[in-house]
C-alpha cells in the first residue's frame, strides 16, 4: 500500500473514531432532550468499574416485576429479550404497571432487558442502573441510602424530626423516557417534594 | 523449527558478530537466518530504544488520562468535559496521520497509539457522564473497532496487541454476561493474517488461533444454552475444548512439517510445542481421583451429539495426520512416535465415550481410570526423553524430566489407595522407566549397527 493511500485510510479511520464517538454522544442525549420526565424508587450499592471508575449501582423497585399468570403468558421467555413495562404515578412516584412484549400503544413506558425469568418474578435491567460519581461522592451517597434506609424502618415519630428527618428522606432516581421506551438516568434525589 | 522466538534475536546477534569476525559473510548470515525467519540486526540501537521507551511513555500518559477520567470531575461542566476529551482525541491522532506524511512511520505510530487510547477513554467518559448503564462491553468493542484499521494500516505491532487485548477483554466481558460474542472470531482471522502477512509475530497468530479455539468452545456454549437465552457452560464445553486443542496442535505439526515459508513452519513448530505442553498439563491434572470423579459425573451430560462430534474431530484430525505422516515415512522411530500419540488419543476418546455414554462413577471405577492416567503420565515422559535424545530438542528433554518429577511430588503428597497402593504404584512406574530404559539401549544398539 502506498503512502497516499495509508494516509487516506488513517483519515477515515480518524472520522470513523469521531463518528462513533458522536453516535454515543447523540443516544445519550437524546432521552435527556426529547424524553418524558419519570421518577423511580432506587435500592443501592456501592462498586467500583475498572473501565469506568466510581459509580452507585441503582438498583430499582421495578427490577422485579410480573406475577405467575402474566408469566405463563409472556412465555416463552429468554434472557435477553426485551420486554416494555408500562408505569403509573401512585404515591408520587412511578411503578410498575402492566407488562408486554410489544411497544404499548400510549402512557409512560419503559424498556428492560430480561435478566433471569423466577416462578413468581422476572428480573429486567433498564440501562439507567449506573451513576457515576467521585470516590467520596460515591461514598457519601451509599452511607446517607443506608441512613436513610434504617431511618425508614423505625416508626415516623422517632425518625423524623429536624436534620434527622432530611437525612431519612428517601432516594429516587430522575429518568426521561424516550417513545421508545429507552430511558436516561437524570439525577438522584432525597424524598418527592421538588418533583 | 526448535528454534523459537525468544531466541531468534539472541542467534542474529551472534550472526552479526561472526560477520564483523569475518567467519562468515553477510551474505551466508543472511541466508542462514532466514532459515528461522530472522534477519541481521540493522538500525541504530539506540533508535530502537528510544521508540520502545517513546511507546511506553505514551501508555503512561494514557493510563494517566485513564485514572483522571475516572475521578469523574464535576468542576467542569459535563459538556466541555467531554468536548475537550474528543479534541484531544482527534487531535493527537492527527497528529499521527501528519508523521506519516511527513515520512517518520515510528513517531506516528506512537502518536496513534496514544490517540488509540484517548479514543477509548472519551467512550468511557461519555458513558460516565451520561450515567451509562446498559451493556458497557459495548464500549470495549467499539474502542477496539477504531484501533485495529490503525493496527493494519500502519502494520504497528503495539496498535495490534492493543487490539487484540481489547478483543480478548471484550470477549471474556461479554461471554461473562452471557451474550456470544460473534464478532470476536473475525477479529481473530484478522490476527492470523497480519502475523502472517503484514507483520510476523509469534505472539499475535498464537493468540489468533488460541482465540479461535476459544470463540468454537463458546460457540457450543451458545448453541447448549439457545433455548433458555445466554451461554450454558457444562462437560460437554470441556470435552469439546480439548478436541479442538488436538486439531489446532496437528495443524500445527502439519503446519512445521509442510508449510512452504519458514515464518508459517516457525508459527507452527510454536503451537505443536505448546499444544504438547497443554496435553501435559491435561494428563497431570486427571492424575488426581477428584478430577476423575467430576468427568465421570453423568449429571454433567445431556448432549451426547457434541461428545461425538468432539470424539469425532479429535480422533479423526489423529488418524488423517498419522495417515499423512506414514505415507510420508514409516520408519521404527515414526511408528513409536505415533503409536506413544496415538495411545493419549485412545485413552481421551475411551475416556470421554465412558464419561458421557453410561458412566461408571463409582469408587472403584474412578480408582481404575486415576491409575491408568498416572501410568500414562509415565508414558509420555519417556517418550519425551527419547524423542528429545533422537531430536536434540532440549525443549522436550526438560518437559519429559518435569512430567516425571511433578508426578512423583503429586503422587508422594497424593498417594493413590493409601501406603500400599502408592508404593505399588510407585514400583510400576520405576518398572515401566527401567524397561523403557534397556529398551531404548537395545533400540540404539540395532541402529548403530545398521549405520556401521
Amino acid at each position: 500500500m502506498n503512502s497516499s493511500k495509508v494516509v487516506r485510510g488513517l483519515v477515515a479511520v480518524v472520522v470513523f473514531q469521531l463518528l462513533v464517538l458522536s453516535g454515543e454522544y447523540l443516544t445519550s442525549v437524546a432521552p435527556l432532550w426529547f424524553g418524558e420526565p419519570a421518577i423511580l424508587k432506587i435500592r443501592p450499592v456501592d462498586p467500583r468499574s475498572l473501565f469506568r471508575g466510581n459509580y452507585v449501582a441503582l438498583n430499582y423497585d421495578l427490577e422485579e416485576v410480573g406475577n405467575e399468570e402474566r408469566i405463563s403468558e409472556l412465555k416463552p421467555l429468554k434472557t435477553q429479550d426485551i420486554l416494555y413495562v408500562s408505569l403509573k404515578k401512585k404515591d408520587g412516584y412511578h411503578q410498575a404497571g402492566s407488562l408486554s412484549k410489544t411497544k404499548p400503544n400510549r402512557g409512560l413506558f419503559i424498556r428492560g432487558r430480561v435478566q433471569s425469568v423466577g416462578p413468581s418474578s422476572i428480573n429486567l435491567k433498564y440501562g439507567i442502573e449506573a451513576y457515576f460519581a467521585p470516590k467520596d461522592r460515591a461514598r457519601d451517597i451509599e452511607k446517607r441510602i443506608r441512613k436513610s434506609r434504617s431511618a425508614n424502618r423505625v416508626p415516623t415519630s422517632s425518625a423524623a424530626s429536624g436534620s434527622e428527618a432530611s437525612e431519612s428522606l428517601l432516594p429516587y432516581a430522575r429518568v426521561r423516557l424516550l417513545s421508545s421506551g429507552k430511558a436516561a438516568l437524570e439525577d438522584l434525589q432525597w424524598g418527592l417534594e421538588d418533583f | 523449527m526448535k528454534l523459537l522466538r525468544a531466541l531468534k534475536n539472541e542467534l542474529a546477534s551472534e550472526a552479526l558478530t561472526w560477520v564483523e569476525k569475518g567467519l562468515i559473510t553477510k551474505d551466508q548470515a543472511e541466508k542462514i537466518l532466514r532459515l528461522y525467519d530472522a534477519s541481521l540486526p540493522t538500525g541504530d540501537k539506540s533508535a530502537r530504544g528510544y521508540n520502545v521507551l517513546m511507546t511506553l511513555a505514551a501508555f503512561f500518559i494514557g493510563l494517566a488520562v485513564i485514572v483522571l477520567v475516572s475521578a469523574n470531575w464535576e468542576q467542569i461542566p459535563r459538556t466541555l468535559r467531554m468536548l475537550g476529551l474528543i479534541s484531544i482525541t482527534t487531535g493527537t491522532n492527527l497528529m499521527g496521520v501528519r508523521a506519516y506524511r511527513g515520512q517518520r512511520p515510528n513517531a506516528g505510530k506512537r502518536w496513534l497509539f496514544l490517540g488509540s487510547i484517548f479514543y477509548g477513554t472519551s467512550i468511557m467518559l461519555i458513558a460516565q457522564i451520561y450515567h451509562l448503564g446498559e451493556h458497557f462491553p459495548d464500549g470495549l468493542y467499539w474502542w477496539m473497532l477504531g484501533t485495529l484499521p490503525l493496527a493494519f494500516l500502519t502494520k504497528g505491532f503495539i496498535l495490534m496487541l492493543m487490539s487484540m487485548l481489547l478483543s480478548y477483554i471484550w470477549f471474556v466481558v461479554e461471554a461473562g454476561l452471557d451474550f456470544m460474542p460473534w464478532t470476536f472470531f473475525f477479529v481473530m482471522l484478522a490476527g492470523i493474517y497480519y502475523a502472517t502477512k503484514l507483520h510476523g509475530s509469534i505472539l499475535i497468530f498464537f493468540a489468533s488461533v488460541f482465540g479461535i479455539n476459544l470463540w468454537l468452545v463458546t460457540l457450543s456454549s451458545w448453541w447448549l444454552g439457545r433455548a433458555k437465552g445466554g451461554l450454558d457452560a457444562s462437560g460437554e464445553s470441556i470435552v469439546l475444548s480439548t478436541a479442538c486443542a488436538m486439531s489446532t496442535v496437528i495443524i500445527g505439526a502439519w503446519m512445521e512439517r509442510r508449510a512452504l515459508s519458514e515464518r508459517m513452519k516457525n508459527y507452527g513448530a510454536v503451537i505443536r510445542l505448546w499444544g504438547v505442553r497443554a496435553g501435559l498439563i491435561l494428563i497431570l491434572t486427571f492424575t488426581f481421583e477428584t478430577s476423575w470423579r467430576g468427568l465421570l459425573d453423568p449429571s454433567g451430560y445431556d448432549h451426547p451429539f457434541l461428545l461425538v462430534l468432539s470424539l469425532v474431530l479429535g480422533v479423526g484430525s489423529f488418524i488423517f495426520a498419522a495417515f499423512c505422516q506414514l505415507r510420508e515415512k514409516s520408519d521404527r522411530e515414526t511408528i513409536i512416535k505415533l503409536g506413544v500419540t496415538g495411545l493419549c488419543v485412545t485413552f481421551w476418546g475411551v475416556a470421554v465415550y465412558a464419561a458421557g455414554f453410561g458412566a461408571d462413577a463409582t469408587p472403584g471405577a474412578v480408582r481404575v481410570w486415576t491409575v491408568l492416567t498416572n501410568l500414562l503420565a509415565v508414558v509420555c515422559g519417556v517418550a519425551l526423553i527419547i524423542e528429545a535424545v533422537y531430536e536434540t530438542s532440549t525443549a522436550y528433554f526438560y518437559m519429559g524430566i518435569a512430567v516425571l518429577l511433578c508426578l512423583a511430588l503429586f503422587r508422594y503428597f497424593d498417594l493413590i489407595g493409601d501406603y500400599i497402593g502408592g508404593a505399588i504404584l510407585f514400583m510400576v512406574c520405576g518398572g515401566i522407566l527401567m524397561a523403557s530404559a534397556r529398551f531404548w539401549k537395545k533400540f540404539a544398539a540395532k541402529t548403530e549397527e545398521k549405520t556401521a
